[in-house]
């Protein structure tokens, strides 16, 4: 018997799915995700009730807004994780998807209302042709620049929107009221939602990974390492960082477009500094440079504030002080617990959360012999 | 004219805050490679201790709160080194400039629960005195705060030139390594840094918390103006960081009074954007050669 799964040709190592165990995880998974919104709205699985604490406090709009924010995330671990660049771009790139979504999907009166799916992938392109404006004269230089320019894309970008809201849709911020449809599928109830959020996920998900496998990936992974190695070895390495941007903005901007729809109403407290920065949390947290910590990493996020309360309940039983201060600083709590779990994975960890995984999973498989 | 004159002072008032900000930066980055993201939000924290020290509880006099809160700032700074930047030393920017974001979140969240999200009010203690110079106003906290600033800058430039310490840290600045071998105790170097650093960035917060009335949490935007400041002055550049903060202040300043009050972050913003598309190593930033 092997100890573990062990590459044997070079077809094998190009797999999606390469052994028997990750078939029957990704089996597993599939069942799960379908079966997590009867779950969460009927609170009991298999016909065993289940105690609101017991689902950590979880709702599905709760469950929607983490599927939201994963393709984010996955946009932005596409960026960091694997071409070593930083941006603290991610709220100014939603508030560009709002700005597209209302002005083409049909939410200003005299404007064109097109069919949603074109409406998110315009938001795409609108985001990456911006990504690349702004990333161009910064990543020609170094990967530092980009955080610095990105701080100045969400001022610019939030100003803007605020700017546009207020001529054209007043200061009450901008309703999302046309209906999202996915070819005649309405997506009115928030089950249809998760649905169809959960495709986005999945979509971006095999995308980024298989444009991973790629020479494009590849080299993506060549300059993160050693930029100067990878352009002795005959990678364009600016060219190559404005690429990782411009995919990484997409993703961004056109999930941006979804997540106000979703929300059906925007306005500039959507679109924070510190909304840019829990995505650099999450990918951390998950782990650079793995797409399955980048949705662990997500989940987390937003199982915590709902996972707080419900904690806060439970401890308020012995400790009514306790209770009162989680619910009065529920956000900065999450925020502390954020940054503490920022340091903690990054000084003891780097691998983040899926690296725990993997160790884990070495362990077990390789027990009795330890590594 | 007049105007111009008039926004110019007060922009240069302003300016001389974000210096002192970026310059504390600049000293963190130059001696020790870390990207500090919080610097920002440790000039925020000064202007709570100060209140803190002065109005709430314990009522102390300015002469004595001022400088507690200033003498605050180096167990703080030291902690934050210790806490931050040390279990980091020698790991690429990535991970650095990651720790120093958390560390914005972290402080960001103490603030609010230690202080409250509401507005604190804060009575001035500066002298509240108006010139009146030709037709423009020159208050006495434009004075002061360009007074205050220029002291700081020239006492950095003093320290750096004719002190051990000083000369240890350029040493450190030039080449790290090097230092290390020459016996330079990079720890020290480094601890006396974020010391300085912080010390800088309190003494801003102890000036805005004086010059706007109320310390409230919009002083963390303030903050981050001070990177801005150190890309169009250079990111490596003392002086750099200096005229930058100064240029983004009279930039608001013409904006505001020019344009619309609005607009001037998100113009200075633009600012920035178009720095990095024209020049990205700044006015003073010297073009860097990488080597493998």
């Amino acid at each position: 018997m092997s100890a573990g799964a062990y590459t044997t040709s070079y077809r094998h190592d190009q797999r999606l799915v390469r052994s028997m165990a990750m078939r029957v995880w990704v089996v597993l998974l599939v069942a799960v995700v379908a079966y997590l919104p009867w779950v969460v709205s009927h609170k009991s699985a298999f016909g065993i009730e289940l105690s609101k604490h017991a689902l950590l406090n979880m709702n599905m709009t709760q469950v929607n807004i983490m599927l939201i924010v994963t393709v984010g995330a996955l946009g932005l671990n596409l960026l960091t994780g694997y071409t070593g660049l930083i941006s603290i771009g991610n709220a100014g790139f939603f508030a560009l998807g709002a700005i597209v979504a209302s002005t083409i999907g049909g939410m200003k009166e005299g404007w064109p209302e097109l069919p949603f799916p074109v409406v998110v992938l315009a938001a795409g392109v609108v985001g990456a042709v911006v990504g690349a404006l702004v990333g161009l004269p910064s990543l020609r230089i170094r990967g530092i620049y980009l955080l610095l320019a990105t701080l100045g894309l969400h001022f610019v970008m939030v100003f803007l929107y605020l700017k546009f809201q207020v001529k054209w849709f007043g200061f009450g911020g901008i309703q999302f009221v046309t209906p999202a449809s996915l070819f005649g599928f309405d997506l009115n109830t928030d089950i249809r939602w998760y649905y169809f959020l959960l495709g986005c996920v999945a979509v971006s998900f095999l995308l980024t990974k298989n444009l991973l496998r790629t020479r494009q990936g590849r080299a993506f992974a060549a300059v993160r390492d050693h930029a100067i190695a990878a352009s002795m070895s005959g990678i364009n390495v600016p060219r190559m960082r404005v690429t990782s941007f411009a995919i990484s903005s997409f993703m961004i901007t056109a999930i941006g477009a979804v997540y106000v729809w979703y929300l059906g109403a925007a306005s500039p407290d959507n679109f924070t500094l510190l909304f840019a920065i829990q995505f650099i949390a999450m990918i951390v947290i998950g782990g650079e440079g793995s797409l399955v910590g980048t949705i662990l990493g997500a989940a987390l996020w937003s199982l915590i504030p709902n996972a707080l309360i419900a904690f806060s309940e439970m401890a308020g039983g012995i400790s009514p002080s306790v209770n009162r201060t989680i619910t009065t600083w529920q956000t900065q709590i999450t925020n502390i617990i954020f940054g503490v779990l920022i340091l903690v994975v990054i000084v003891f960890n780097p691998s983040g959360l899926a690296g725990l995984w993997a160790k884990l999973k070495r362990a077990v498989v390789r027990w009795p012999y330890t590594t | 004219m007049t105007k111009l004159a008039q926004l110019l002072i007060i922009g240069i008032a302003t300016g001389s805050i974000y210096g002192l900000i970026a310059l504390g930066f600049t000293l963190v980055y130059k001696a020790t490679k870390v990207f500090n993201f919080a610097q920002g939000d440790l000039m925020m924290l000064g202007a709570y201790m100060l209140v803190s020290f002065s109005s709430t509880s314990l009522g102390l006099p300015a002469w004595v709160a001022i400088p507690l809160a200033l003498a605050s700032a180096i167990p703080i700074g030291l902690a934050f080194q210790f806490l931050f930047a040390r279990p980091l030393i020698g790991q690429p920017f990535l991970p650095v400039v990651m720790a120093t974001i958390g560390a914005s979140l972290i402080i960001q969240a103490v603030i609010q629960m230690n202080w409250g999200v509401v507005d604190l009010p804060f009575e001035s203690t500066f002298p509240q005195k108006v010139f009146n110079v030709s037709g423009v106003r020159v208050s006495s906290f434009d004075l002061i705060t360009i007074g205050v600033a220029a002291a700081c800058v020239a006492l950095f430039a003093l320290f750096f030139r004719l002190t051990r310490i000083g000369l240890q840290m350029r040493a450190a600045a030039a080449h790290n390594e090097a230092a290390v071998l020459s016996g330079i105790n990079i720890h020290r170097v480094s601890l006396i840094a974020w010391g300085i650093g912080t010390m800088l960035a309190f003494v801003a917060g102890v000036i805005l918390a004086n010059g706007q009335g109320a310390v409230t949490f919009s002083l963390a935007g303030l903050g981050l103006l001070a990177f801005p400041a150190v890309v169009i002055g250079g990111l490596e550049s003392v002086p750099g960081a200096v005229i930058g903060g100064v240029i983004v202040g009279v930039l608001q300043a013409l904006i505001a009074g020019y344009y619309d009050p609005l607009a001037q972050d998100s113009l200075v913003y633009a600012a920035l954007l178009l720095m990095l598309l024209v020049r990205p190593t700044g006015l003073f930033g010297q073009r860097e050669i990488q080597r493998v």
